[in-house]
């Protein structure tokens, strides 16, 4: 039976004006976004292989120079584009994917700055804007009226006048709008993929497909909860024109308001400490340091060396103590933000695409984390390279000249190396994301059966 | 008869549950719209003060090489209605001699936390675009569809009156429905401006928020036809708002998002690499000469680099006092041949600058053409234009406005000499300059004759410079100096485009929104006139 | 007075709605057109309203050629629709006000659309209540109320008895035959053989677009209408 109305509403809908659109609409945004995205990352790729071409030249020069300078020149480590951000460049854009690290910290991070600041700050057309504006559109448009529309043209009285349970046909309407969308997805995601392979410009590997599928089975779940909305304003009004102005309504709420807003939020809710407090509070403790310092330290040549040392040392951690502090002030204002935005399933799902591709803030924290382990591994290896030097002082401090100034070969020295969030890694990011928009979808499904079975059907 | 079907369609249109909703959505947008932008404005003053007072600082020196003044400018007001750049550009540049005027300086206007970049605003003109294009589309979809379904049409046309009449009283019905939202819109926002205590616009700002009142209703006007002509091109309500809220989001989101994207690899955003490269040659080369030039000097003139009080800093600055002749002299004349250099050298690296913002320029003018597409992107950018906020104030900014202030600081620079001057980096009178060998004299009261002397007793003891601290001379140190009066320094007058070169600017997309206009009413009026009753 | 001159309808697809109807329907007299469902009665209607234009021939209103001036003639022509839904969101009066307004009669008062109202049967509690909430028979009424304001002389209806409940139909035909001693001339479609037998001055049997049987109210009150109805249906299964 079920089988049966499902067929039904499919067959309906296949036919129906609004698919015909969608699919249009669709393919066109993924040929399009696609044939744009194979061009702008040949660009992209091109210019972050230079910047970081250049950055191994200095370490070169760095390193032949002296283990003093490999310890102490600033490093650029830059995160290009990466190569599945057709399905989803994760705002990356306007993410911080440059960091900027030396042997002792990893202290700063910067937007791209070869972006165009004239440029109005814009989506990609990447798979996942198309299913969260397109896709999402279309399956309000497809849901809206299910119940209320057939009510208007009297063939849902009609239909419930039979033996089947109200249940059972709402579950129709609603798996049958899903698949009527799935069906607009897979042909676009085919033809976008297709024309990255005939491209030739990038690889498609098997963790590619891994992530298409993972992409898939978020947008499947993501359709799912809209289509519960759409099916609830649905039921919701008798009229099929009132509920298309609350879908739409709706889907304001979830597309512009909510996210909009984010930046207010953070600003509103989380603010967090402002720079010059911040360089305030590290000058100070530099003072307390300084003054904490021997009488006459800078005139006893014997020990100067050490005692120097000593102080930057000093200098370091309580900078980088303040430093990290801030540090975590941001993260946590920015992870906060997100979770209010997580209000709107678009939001939820943009986040569950960054799990799926393991870009945007997921591999933001997970480079941060992972520069910070590799900055200690360099910091033990520029120790090492010291320590060979019987000549050195071995007085270790930024700034000083207790370092070896022989110089390393620099074939030894370590290079970062990105590594993709693992599998675990992606769901733990996810979890809770998963976890709300699932409570979503079950709180709108269980609504509107509420409602339907209550549903006036003359 | 035209006034009784408007005012039927008017009465009509308030009656149903859409304009509710819809006027619940603007009650409830359009405040929380200008809260989150005053905040935003509020945050980015408070960023401006803080700059602000740094920048007082950079007129309080007392020598020429450390004169380079810092502009801020203030947070846009007008950005509460219309953001457009005024959020991803800098706001704060300082004039150096060894670089041209660049866009890549200064502040990112407010945020203290780089990650909250990605995080996206929205402003008092894209809420009213989304909610008021949906609105106008909402009431006209269904126009003549819907009233040929509920058989109304028939009704009405069964009686003596022209369609043309029918057709322009649904319009006009239309209009006023949206007019009075449109005008609410416009006066609550007006009134949370007046009501904020930081906020307040001059006249001519008022007059350019009034000006968006008359562009908006144009753009809105577009849409209203948009519904009316596929309103009275299906026969069935349910097709018509089908293809409406399609293009709504393809104008909406779709266009703009792809014009942006599409112009990016039309043209390739300049490479900075490139740029930071050829920087870097050009400085290497002036580094060369510069070297030459001070090692030829320094044989000619042996200076013997004694410095009593001291400082440097960036862009040439130094200052000195006390120092010995030679080694002011030197200096002197070191920077009367390196200063000059390296504006020569900052001109150099324009160039290439130059060909960097032009490309980004063509990039933007390319993206801004193909955004033309759509109607929203039309409405964008023309209240991005008179709110200041938009693409052209940015460029008349940096490559008028700065562009000529560097030119006439440099120019008072140049007028009164200073780089062959001693004031350029001391401000000790010339006169009061004295040889080594006299300075050691007079501050070791006597305990050595000549400089050679002391340099040898130095070497021997560790360095120690003490025995010169017996006896002061007065005038020698930094700070023992007043301020330099800077008050026919050339001030700096931030150009924006005036309110009449906007609208000649916006003129153009304007007219090219009326002309669309008049078409789609064209074909709306055939398939009216056409249009199947039954 | 209406009158259908060689009056022939094909439409796109190439059906032959009407076929050559001739008819005339003078001041003071009501005709009614019986039909099969699909059998022409609608197009003939929207033929005189102009509503669609003829293949050939004339559809006449007071002698005044739809399709040439159909603005004037508009004016001598009342309208009930079969099944209309009206404004929703007004009041039956407002809707009665809007139509009056329309068909140039700009200044009735309240009290007149109540007495029209009543005369038709509508209870008082609907004249103020918004017209969603009306049944068929209710919505049928206001659409009867709206044409007699309007005070053509020439009145249209489709099928205006579907819907309506015995006593109110009854009324209605009360309403009619008052608006035949005013002089209107009225073309009536209907399904309703009996109500058409009480009424008629004249009736027509339409099938596939031609008149098949014209019968003066003297003819056809000596013959069962409905068994002459069902013959000529009959000949259509047969023919
Ligand atoms: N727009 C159209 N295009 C093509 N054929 C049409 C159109 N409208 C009506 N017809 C055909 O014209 C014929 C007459 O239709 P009409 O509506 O006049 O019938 P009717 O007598 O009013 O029927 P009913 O009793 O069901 O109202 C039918 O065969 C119908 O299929
Ligand atoms: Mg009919």
């Amino acid at each position: 039976m079920l089988f049966h109305i499902i067929l039904r509403e499919l067959r309906s809908n296949i036919l129906s004006l609004r698919m015909l659109l969608a699919l249009v609409l669709a393919l066109t945004v993924f040929g399009l976004g696609t044939l744009v995205f194979v061009a702008n990352y040949k660009i992209d790729r091109k210019e972050i292989e230079h910047s970081s071409q250049q950055e191994i030249e200095r370490m070169k020069a760095a390193a032949a120079e002296s283990v003093s300078s490999l310890a102490n020149w600033g490093f650029n480590q830059d995160f290009g584009p990466r190569s599945n951000s057709f399905i989803s460049n994760s705002r990356e854009d306007n993410l911080p994917v440059r960091f900027m690290y030396d042997s002792f910290k990893v202290d700063r991070f910067f937007v791209w700055p070869g972006r165009n600041p004239l440029s109005d700050s814009c989506q990609p057309l990447d798979w996942m804007f198309i299913v969260s504006i397109i896709i999402s559109f279309s399956v309000l448009l497809l849901a809206y009226d299910t119940v209320s529309g057939e009510k208007e043209a009297r063939t849902l009285a009609l239909s419930l006048s039979n033996p089947v349970s109200r249940g059972l046909v709402l579950f129709g309407k609603y798996v049958s709008v899903i698949l009527s969308t799935i069906l607009v997805l897979v042909p676009g995601m085919a033809l976008s993929l297709l024309i990255i392979l005939s491209s030739g410009r990038i690889a498609i590997t098997r963790g590619t497909l891994a992530e298409t599928g993972l992409f898939l089975a978020a947008a499947i779940l993501f359709v799912a909860c809209i289509t519960a909305f759409g099916i609830l304003t649905s039921v919701l009004t008798h009229r099929a024109n009132v509920s298309l102005v609350a879908a739409l309504s709706l889907w304001l709420l979830f597309v512009v308001v909510v996210p909009n807003t984010a930046l207010y939020w953070a600003q509103k809710l989380f603010p967090i400490e402002r720079m010059e407090n911040v360089m305030q509070r590290i000058n100070m403790e530099r003072e307390n340091l300084e003054k904490g310092m021997p009488e006459g330290w800078r005139k006893n040549s014997a020990s100067l060396v050490e005692n120097y040392a000593k102080l930057e040392n000093e200098f370091l951690a309580s900078e980088m103590k303040v430093r990290r502090d801030w540090y975590n002030q941001m993260f946590s204002q920015y992870e906060r933000t997100r979770l209010i935005t997580a209000l709107s399933p678009i939001a939820i799902f943009e986040y569950l695409c960054e799990a799926a591709v393991g870009g945007g803030y997921l591999r933001f924290r997970k480079n941060w984390l992972d520069m910070n382990s590799f900055q200690l591994q360099f910091l033990e290896f520029v120790k090492a390279a010291d320590a060979k030097d019987p000549e050195s002082p071995h007085a270790f401090s930024p700034n000083s000249w207790g370092i070896s100034g022989k110089p390393v070969d620099f074939s030894d020295v370590l290079i970062f190396q990105e590594k993709a969030p693992s599998i675990q890694e992606r769901f733990s990011h996810a979890g809770l994301y998963l976890l709300i928009l699932f409570f979503y979808t079950t709180a709108a499904f269980a609504l509107s059966f509420v409602l339907f079975v209550r549903y006036d059907v003359r | 008869m035209i006034l009784q079907i408007a005012i039927k369609e008017f009465y009509n249109n308030l009656l149903t549950a859409r304009f509710s909703i819809g006027f619940i959505m603007c009650l409830f947008l359009i405040p929380f719209s200008l809260v989150v932008n005053l905040k935003d404005y509020r945050e980015q003053l408070k960023g401006y003060e803080i700059e602000r007072a740094k920048t007082e600082k950079s007129y309080q020196v007392r020598v020429y090489s450390a004169l380079r003044p810092e502009i801020v400018r203030p947070p846009e007001p007008l950005s509460i209605f219309s953001k457009g750049i005024s959020g991803n550009a800098e706001n704060k540049f300082k004039i150096r001699l060894e670089t041209w005027v660049s866009t890549a300086d200064g502040y990112e206007t407010g945020r203290e936390n780089p990650l909250l970049m990605s995080l996206f605003s929205m402003d008092f003109c894209t809420i009213l675009v989304f909610v008021l294009s949906l609105f106008a589309l909402l009431f006209t979809y269904d126009a003549c569809s819907g009233e040929r379904e509920s058989g109304t049409l028939k009704l009405v046309l069964s009686n003596p009156v022209h369609r043309w009449k029918v057709l322009i009283g649904k319009l006009i019905g239309v209009c006023l429905t949206l007019l009075p939202v449109i005008m609410f819109c416009y006066l609550l926002s007006a009134l949370f401006v007046l009501l904020a205590p930081e906020v307040s616009f001059s006249a001519g700002e008022w007059l350019r928020v009034a000006l968006l009142i008359p562009v908006s209703l144009v753009f809105f006007g577009l849409f209203i036809l948009i519904g009316l002509l596929f309103s009275c091109c299906f026969r069935s309500s349910a097709a018509s708002i089908v293809l409406c809220l399609f293009v709504w989001v393809i104008s909406i989101f779709i266009i703009p998002n792809l014009a942006n994207s599409l112009a990016k690899s039309l043209v390739a955003t300049p490479s900075t690499e490139e740029l930071r490269a050829g920087n870097v040659l050009l400085i290497r080369e002036m580094g060369k000469k510069i070297n030459d030039y001070s090692q030829s000097i320094i044989k000619q003139m042996k200076p013997d680099f004694f410095y009593w009080d001291g400082k440097g800093g960036e862009d040439g600055y130094m200052e000195f006092a006390g120092a010995s002749r030679s080694t002011m002299d030197f200096r002197r004349q070191f920077n009367e041949f390196r200063e000059p250099l390296r504006i020569e050298y900052a001109e150099k690296k324009g160039v290439g600058q130059k060909e960097y913002m032009d490309q980004l320029d063509a990039q933007v003018k390319l993206a801004n053409r193909l955004a033309l597409l759509s109607p929203t992107d039309v409405f964008r950018q023309v209240s991005n234009a008179l709110c200041r906020t938009d693409y052209d104030t940015r460029h008349l900014l940096i490559s008028e406005s700065l562009q000529r202030y560097r030119d006439d600081f440099i120019g008072y620079l140049k007028g009164k000499k200073v780089f062959s001057s001693y004031e350029y980096f001391t401000r000790q009178p010339p006169g009061t300059f004295m040889d080594y060998d006299e300075i050691v004299r007079v501050r070791s009261g006597g305990q050595f004759n000549s400089a050679a002397e002391f340099i040898k007793w130095r070497k021997e003891h560790g360095g120690d410079r003490s025995p010169l601290n017996k006896v002061p001379i007065p005038g020698t140190a930094i700070t023992d100096y007043p301020l330099l009066e800077l008050t026919d320094m050339p001030t700096f007058e931030c150009q924006s485009p005036s309110i009449p070169g906007v609208l000649r600017q916006s003129m153009g997309k304007i007219a090219g929104l009326i002309g669309v206009e008049l078409v789609l009413f064209f074909l709306t009026f055939v398939c009216f006139v056409r249009y199947d009753v039954r | 007075m209406l009158q259908a001159i060689d009056l022939t309808k094909r439409y796109e697809d190439g059906v032959l709605a009407l076929d050559f109807l001739t008819l005339t329907v003078k001041e003071g007299e009501i005709f009614c057109l019986l039909g099969a469902n699909g059998a022409g009665k609608t197009t003939t209607i929207n033929l005189f309203l102009n509503f669609i234009d003829p293949t050939s021939g004339q559809a006449l209103i007071n002698g005044i050629d739809v399709t040439k001036e159909p603005l004037k003639a508009k004016k001598y022509v009342a309208y009930v629709s079969e099944n209309v839904m009206l404004y929703g969101n007004f009041t039956a009066r407002q809707n009665l006000d809007f139509f009056a307004k329309l068909g140039g009669c700009p200044d009735l008062k309240k009290e007149d659309y109540y007495m029209y109202m009543r005369k038709v049967g509508l209870p008082e509690r609907a004249f103020e209540m918004r017209l969603k909430n009306f049944s068929k028979g209710m919505r049928q009424k206001v659409g009867i109320t709206i044409a007699i304001i309007k005070n053509a002389p020439n009145i249209l209806l489709d099928e205006p008895t579907s819907g309506l409940d015995p006593k109110a139909a009854a009324e209605f035909i009360k309403v009619l035959s008052s608006l035949r001693d005013q002089g209107k001339a009225m073309f009536m479609c209907t399904h309703d053989i009996f109500r058409a037998k009480e009424l008629a001055d004249r009736v027509g049997i339409m099938k596939e677009g031609r008149l098949v049987m014209l019968r003066t109210r003297e003819e056809f009150l000596e013959d069962d209408l409905e068994k002459v109805y069902l013959d000529y249906m009959q000949e259509a299964v047969v023919g």
